[in-house]
């Protein structure tokens, strides 16, 4: 109770403080005092049991409050520094709703008061999109509001149809809570289960951006800045998941868990050669970020889809996705800034002329297609080894879906990183608060690889334990 | 109330899908959605029982459905100044002839579905597909973006329509969340709106094409 007054209080004085502040670095500080207590709340709620929260809640919650610290650290900084810097009030505004909501969702124990909050935390996003107000994030905008808006309508139906499952076969209890759906839904209608389970998957995939839903996400990535770019890439997505996961836990309690794991392998295999393919010659290097984004997207996908050590795999790859795209978009950002272009055709010889930033995009590169030791290598290869076991061609589809990415990806990212830099003069200094965020993000991840915490190791065989009951 | 009149309502609200389709003027079409809106609360609160929780939900959703949101739209469009023309990539009766193919459609598949013997003898179902089919269907046949908003408000009502009627397990509170996300997201739709209409011309989706893959 204490909690609750505790955590009303921060959200409404934050606010008021964005409201009223006339300076664009004082909201900024606010976000960065929210993200701080979101951070212990996090902790706190993660070693206590004052919420009845499983081990799947727990892993989202975690990898969520570390990338808000860090890319509101990296807000002070870009807030104050950057030379394109509009008014500030409306993104902080949002940040903190989506924080809001984004947690409220995580913590939800019924389908519909989940839907409603995972409404509102992508509606906040909106503003993020928005915000350089140029012809290209209008219409980005409007392709997310509108996509994520219609999809997000089919995954409602989809929940009100599995409480239709309950009522046609005369169940007492036809609410949406999660323990009820889990412990009664063997017994629902299949038939409607079935279909509700096609609308789900339409309305969660398409805020997750798995391929044939995937338009928004290119777009979206590529306009808007890149410290809201990485919000969205490793935030927006991983809440995403942990609403189709709970899709993926009521199908396996009702015994279809063939039918969810074929439907995901295909989307996986899908993305991941769709996202593969389009990074030739691409030479936008946000767009890239966002192919390989809608990639990831697509080996975790498989990841759930074939089981056994690909769930590890796949839990353990959203907790390393969310933080290495963090890390590159903002280092990504830092990029655009000093060159005030978003194109290989004028970033050449990124090392040369901001090194710390570029070096950062780098080995974050090396990171995200899977390089030892970072614990993203750990993850892939848990799910090949998962993909292997399961099929042997749809191993080979992944495996070469992942060269070609190596090759699509690299050629650009090289293009950018080598060279010999153009003489574009925009005043853009590497300092510490620019680069802190990218470079802590690539230093937990490079930690997961080496040794692994065995807090989290528990935390995560938790979360595998919940997907797998009922299998 | 009894089943023939529950239906010959729902029937006035699949005449109202196969209006707006057939609607050139866009104040017209905000209307008229906003009347099937109001038409679907009132059938909603006239088939259960008298609460009074059921009497503030119903007035929260007149007021929101049948004012506020449409109050919102021609706002925007009086604001932005667009024109008033529906502007169909495909023309009206070719619309209002795909949009009788999909309520056909929803009767076959309602058919084959598994149904309460209470719901066999309405047509809820079929007029939820035919609904949220309609609204799809707007979305993909007009070229403006206020169109495609009036296309997610139908949508919306199919919704409602599956919300109220056919499980009824919604809460209150729920009820309400949902209806404020809708509401939300159309006070962003305008607010964008208008942006789209200053810098492109007349709010035409169509131009929005500079971003490619």
């Amino acid at each position: 109770m204490i909690l609750l007054v505790l955590c009303i209080f921060v959200i409404s004085l934050s606010i008021g403080i964005i409201l009223i502040a006339k300076s664009n670095n004082l909201r900024a500080y606010t976000v960065f005092a929210v993200a701080l207590f979101h951070f212990g709340l996090s902790i706190y709620l993660l070693s206590s049991h004052v919420l009845d929260i499983d081990a799947l809640s727990k892993l989202i919650l975690i990898t969520l409050s570390i990338l808000y610290l860090g890319i509101t650290f990296h807000g002070i900084a870009y807030f104050s520094r950057c030379q394109f810097t509009n008014n500030n009030k409306i993104v902080t505004f949002s940040l903190i709703i989506f924080i809001v909501f984004a947690t409220l969702m995580i913590i939800a124990n019924d389908l519909i008061s989940m839907w409603i909050f995972l409404e509102t935390a992508s509606l906040a996003c909106t503003p993020l999109i928005y915000y350089n107000e140029n012809k290209a994030s209008i219409e980005a905008t409007w392709k997310y509001l509108f996509l994520c808006s219609i999809g997000i309508v089919l995954a409602l139906i989809g929940m009100l149809f599995i409480s239709y499952s309950a009522i046609i076969v005369g169940a007492s209890d036809t609410s949406l809570s999660f323990s009820n759906i889990l412990l009664n839904d063997k017994t629902f209608n299949q038939t409607w289960l079935k279909i509700s389970f096609v609308f789900m998957f339409i309305g969660f995939a398409t805020k997750t951006g798995l391929f044939p839903l995937h338009s928004w996400k290119a777009d979206a990535y590529s306009v808007e800045p890149g410290i809201f770019g990485a919000l969205m890439a490793g935030g927006v997505t991983s809440i995403s998941w942990l609403a189709l996961m709970r899709l993926i836990q009521i199908m396996n309690a009702a015994g279809e868990s063939t039918l969810v794991h074929s439907v995901l392998i295909f989307f996986g295999i899908i993305s991941i050669l769709f996202a593969s393919i389009s990074m030739f010659n691409q030479l936008d290097i946000k767009k890239i970020l966002a192919y390989s984004s809608i990639e990831h997207m697509g080996i975790i996908a498989l990841g759930l889809g074939v089981g056994g050590i690909g769930i590890f795999g796949a839990l353990f790859h959203i907790f390393n996705n969310a933080l290495l795209k963090g890390g590159i978009f903002i280092a990504v950002g830092n990029i655009r800034r000093a060159y005030g272009q978003k194109t290989t055709e004028f970033i050449r010889g990124a090392i040369h002329k901001i090194p710390i930033s570029g070096t950062l995009f780098l080995v974050a590169f090396l990171a995200i297609i899977g390089t030892p030791p970072f614990g993203s290598f750990f993850s892939l290869f848990a799910i090949i080894q998962g993909s292997i076991a399961h099929s042997l061609i749809i191993s080979l589809l992944f495996l070469l879906g992942l060269m070609l990415v190596f090759m699509g990806m690299g050629k650009t990212i090289f293009n950018a990183s080598k060279g010999i830099p153009q003489t574009i003069e925009t005043g853009y200094k590497d300092t510490i608060g620019m680069y802190l965020s990218p470079l802590a993000f690539l230093c937990i991840v490079l930690m997961m690889g080496l040794s692994m915490p065995d807090i989290f190791k528990k935390l995560l065989m938790d979360a595998v334990l919940v997907l797998e009951a009922n299998l | 109330m009894n089943a023939s009149t529950i239906n010959t309502i729902l029937l006035l609200v699949v005449l109202i899908n196969m209006f707006i389709m057939g609607s050139n003027r866009i104040i017209t079409a905000i209307k008229a959605v906003a009347l099937q809106g109001i038409i679907l609360a009132l059938l909603a609160f006239f088939s259960e029982e008298f609460t009074t929780k059921g009497t503030i939900l119903f007035i929260i959703i007149v007021s929101i459905k049948g004012f506020i949101i449409p109050l919102l739209l021609i706002h925007a469009t009086k604001f932005a100044n667009i024109n008033q023309e529906m502007k169909p990539l495909i023309g009206y009766m070719p619309t209002m002839f795909i949009d009788a193919l999909s309520v056909f459609l929803s009767f076959f598949i309602s058919q084959k579905l598994p149904l309460l013997p209470s719901h066999q003898e309405t047509i809820i179902v079929p007029v939820f597909f035919a609904t949220l089919m309609s609204g799809m269907i707007l979305i993909i046949a007009r070229q403006k973006a206020i169109t495609q908003v009036i296309g997610y408000l139908m949508m919306e009502n199919g919704v409602y329509i599956l919300s109220s009627m056919l499980t009824g397990s919604v809460t209150f509170l729920a009820e309400i969340g949902v209806l404020l996300d809708v509401l939300a997201g159309v006070f962003i739709m305008g607010i964008m709106l208008n942006h789209i209409s200053t810098t492109f011309e007349k709010g035409d989706v169509g131009k929005l094409t500079s971003l490619r893959e």
